[in-house]
């Protein structure tokens, strides 16, 4: 594969990425948003193998690998099995109107792309479009954090957050350390784990969302 | 003799690792107490060998690991309260059990957790890998996030939330933060790039400063948020005033310190890369807007943990502004504030602790009379808050008058002005709370039971390092402190 080629994949799947996003965004029910995520997870373990095509290197299929078994298959599942478990089919309740947050979510893309293009010379050596779109998908996971009332979908925010930032360090470096990838997946997975489990326990002794849990103040 | 020093940069956080195993095949309270109290003294003794093998042959490194005096400041602090938490959870767990806010059968877990909490910190410290030290900051907040929430009730659930879900997000950028700097770096070495903190300094002067720029503002907020700085420390004090006691000392203490650590490892580069002045710049602002927030929460507070936790706020705040007035003096007094900080307000949470088991509120008006029920600790309750307060003799003085210094010297008249007028205006809204606390008739629901010394212990303790870093800076301190702030300033 020539290097034009692979910079016109890696902008592709940048804007499915970003499309993906705007799924999550925009998605009513928790199980659409769970589903999305787990799509945008499987466009990052895309654009790892492609990488890994493209430049040879090992790592990066390594990488892609543990991508597809830990973000888009097992913790969407781990997600889902906690929609389950709470056997409460619940509707995302969004802070603010789904409008806002995608006119939000379009602010802050223009904002990235015009961010990075004032880096002028530095966008040189980065591949294609993926500095913005990291930058975007990052800052949008963060939206989807900010403007969701319910836990799950916070955390859906999270994971999507962190593609961002596995999509910019595969597209600007090349891939972080292998060994860094893995620690930083396995932090992902506790965290994740950790959070289930808060959730879970809120709900068997309050029978609240925790995230709607709002004692603490002042 | 060198390379059993090198050793020690792994042994030291298996040394809590193991405890934190073996404490999960213990049942019984004793056991687990001596264990971690073991477990402790192994580390500070550890601690302070590797701090005379670098005092003696400079900085050390080992794989992903490397010690230098920077790094030491924090690791003797993360020791030292280590060790005086482990003393005091003696006393603190077999009076948790009996009140019943601790159950004898998760005791264990607990005391693994604490441990592993305490790893993942020594791991921060010692990191030279920038990815390394971000794994291990996340590694922090799983830990300590099952800590907050351990009584299970649904306060401390949800502070346990909104800690693991605000610091979360916000080391993301952290890491995104890193990826550019890492990014930068790969670029200025060609295709062996490397994360490695003191191999990019080598190369810093020729990286990308744009780049390195939008890195180090990610990183500033990643890592700003672990550290408690406004606007991002929405977590601090529902975290460290619904963990247990111990925790929020560990919390207050020395974690929030670690993230600092974080910070001024890019600020070096940063530093190097695009001039001191930007990254001055930026932690001048979030100092003083630390400072100024933490304020009207201080005077208003009720809660006399979350009061603490609002003063760490201001004081992670103090901190920043001596990294922002920059130069030797301001970075030689926020270290110096480092330090006495973590001491100072490790000792204040366990008076406050003791406090609360006593009046069985956190409640401060309903908190009367401390001195008359538990003399030794109302009297280190006041130690410390007239030491949090900036009063002469105690550390906490030396080290503001440090930072103010270095703020006339560098003519931040504006911040200046704002740093002293809520210094003032914190100073009279602490000590009036805790003069109600400790004088006056105490309430008839009050325990009046003797004081344990394990509590006492560990107060007396830390009391002993505030009064004497009040007094004097000793020989060897001073030399560290300063070998530290060239590694900041170059």
């Amino acid at each position: 594969m020539n290097e034009a080629a692979v910079h016109a994949i890696i902008d592709d799947i940048g804007a499915l990425l970003l499309f993906s996003m705007i799924l999550i965004l925009a998605a009513d029910q928790i199980y659409r948003a769970i589903y999305a995520v787990a799509a945008q997870s499987l466009l990052i373990a895309v654009a790892a193998g492609v990488l890994a095509m493209a430049t040879g290197n090992a790592d990066l299929w390594v990488i892609a690998g543990v991508t597809l078994v830990v973000k888009a298959i097992l913790l969407p599942w781990v997600l889902h099995r906690v929609v389950q478990r709470m056997n409460v089919r619940r509707e995302v309740e969004p802070v603010i109107p789904v409008v806002t947050t995608l006119a939000f979510a379009v602010t802050i893309v223009v904002m990235s792309f015009h961010l990075s293009a004032s880096l002028g010379s530095v966008r040189q050596v980065i591949t294609g479009n993926a500095l913005p779109v990291g930058i975007a998908l990052t800052l949008l996971g963060v939206l989807v954090m900010a403007s969701r009332k319910k836990a799950l979908t916070q955390m859906v925010g999270l994971f999507a957050s962190e593609n961002g930032i596995f999509f910019t360090a595969m597209a600007v470096t090349k891939g972080m350390p292998l060994i860094i990838e893995i620690g930083v997946i396995l932090d992902v997975i506790l965290a994740a784990l950790v959070m289930a489990i808060l959730v879970l326990r809120v709900r068997s002794t309050v029978d609240a969302d925790i995230a709607d849990l709002d004692r603490l103040r002042g | 003799m060198v390379e059993m020093s090198e050793n020690l940069l792994w042994i030291l956080p298996l040394v809590p690792t193991v405890a934190a195993l073996l404490m999960l095949t213990v049942r019984d309270r004793r056991v687990l107490s001596a264990l971690d109290i073991g477990g402790s003294t192994v580390l500070v003794v550890l601690a302070f060998t590797l701090a005379g093998a670098v005092a003696a042959d400079g900085p050390r490194a080992l794989g992903v690991f490397r010690i230098d005096e920077l790094g030491l400041v924090f690791l003797l602090l993360l020791a030292v309260l280590t060790f005086a938490v482990s003393i005091y959870t003696v006393g603190w767990a077999r009076q948790a059990v009996a009140v019943g806010n601790m159950k004898a059968e998760s005791l264990r877990f607990y005391f693994a957790l604490v441990h592993a909490f305490v790893a993942t910190m020594v791991v921060t410290v010692l990191a030279d890998n920038l990815g390394v030290l971000w794994i291990a900051m996340e590694g922090t907040t799983i830990t300590s996030a099952v800590l907050v929430g351990f009584h299970g009730h649904h306060h401390g659930l949800e502070a346990a939330w909104k800690y693991i879900i605000v610091t979360t997000i916000g080391i993301s950028f952290g890491l995104f933060g890193t990826v550019l700097v890492y990014s930068a770096a790969a670029d200025a070495m060609g295709d062996a790039g490397t994360m490695s903190w003191s191999a990019i300094m080598q190369v810093a002067p020729a990286l990308d400063p744009g780049i390195v720029r939008i890195g180090f503002l990610f990183v500033m907020v990643g890592y700003g948020t672990k550290a408690g700085l406004a606007p991002m420390h929405l977590w601090l004090p529902d975290a460290h005033s619904q963990a247990p006691t111990p925790v929020s000392a560990l919390l207050s203490g020395i974690l929030i310190k670690c993230a600092l650590l974080g910070i001024m490892r890019f600020q070096t580069i940063a530093a190097a890369a695009c001039g001191p002045e930007f990254a001055t710049k930026v932690l001048l602002v979030f100092g003083i807007t630390s400072v100024v927030v933490a304020t009207p929460f201080i005077l208003a507070q009720r809660d006399v943990k979350r009061l603490l936790g609002y003063h760490s706020v201001e004081h992670v705040g103090i901190i920043a502004l001596g990294l922002g007035f920059g130069g030797s003096v301001g970075t030689y007094g926020a270290l110096l504030h480092v330090v006495n900080h973590g001491v100072t307000k490790a000792l204040a949470f366990f008076a406050a602790g003791a406090a609360i088991s006593r009046f069985d509120t956190r409640d401060m008006r309903a908190i009367r009379g401390l001195l008359a029920v538990a003399p030794i600790t109302a009297t280190l309750l006041m130690l410390a808050a007239l030491s949090l307060a900036g009063v002469p003799p105690f550390s906490i003085f030396v080290s503001e008058l440090l930072v103010l210094r270095a703020g006339i010297g560098g003519g931040h008249w504006v911040a200046l002005a704002l740093f002293l007028t809520m210094v003032v205006i914190i100073f009279a809204g602490l000590l009036h709370h805790a003069g109600a606390m400790v004088f006056g008739e105490p309430t008839a629901a009050a325990r009046r039971e003797p004081e344990a010394w394990s509590p006492l212990a560990a107060m007396l303790l830390l009391a002993v390092i505030m009064l004497v870093l009040g007094l004097t800076i000793p020989g060897r301190v001073d030399a560290l402190l300063r070998r530290a702030t060239e590694i900041v300033v170059g």
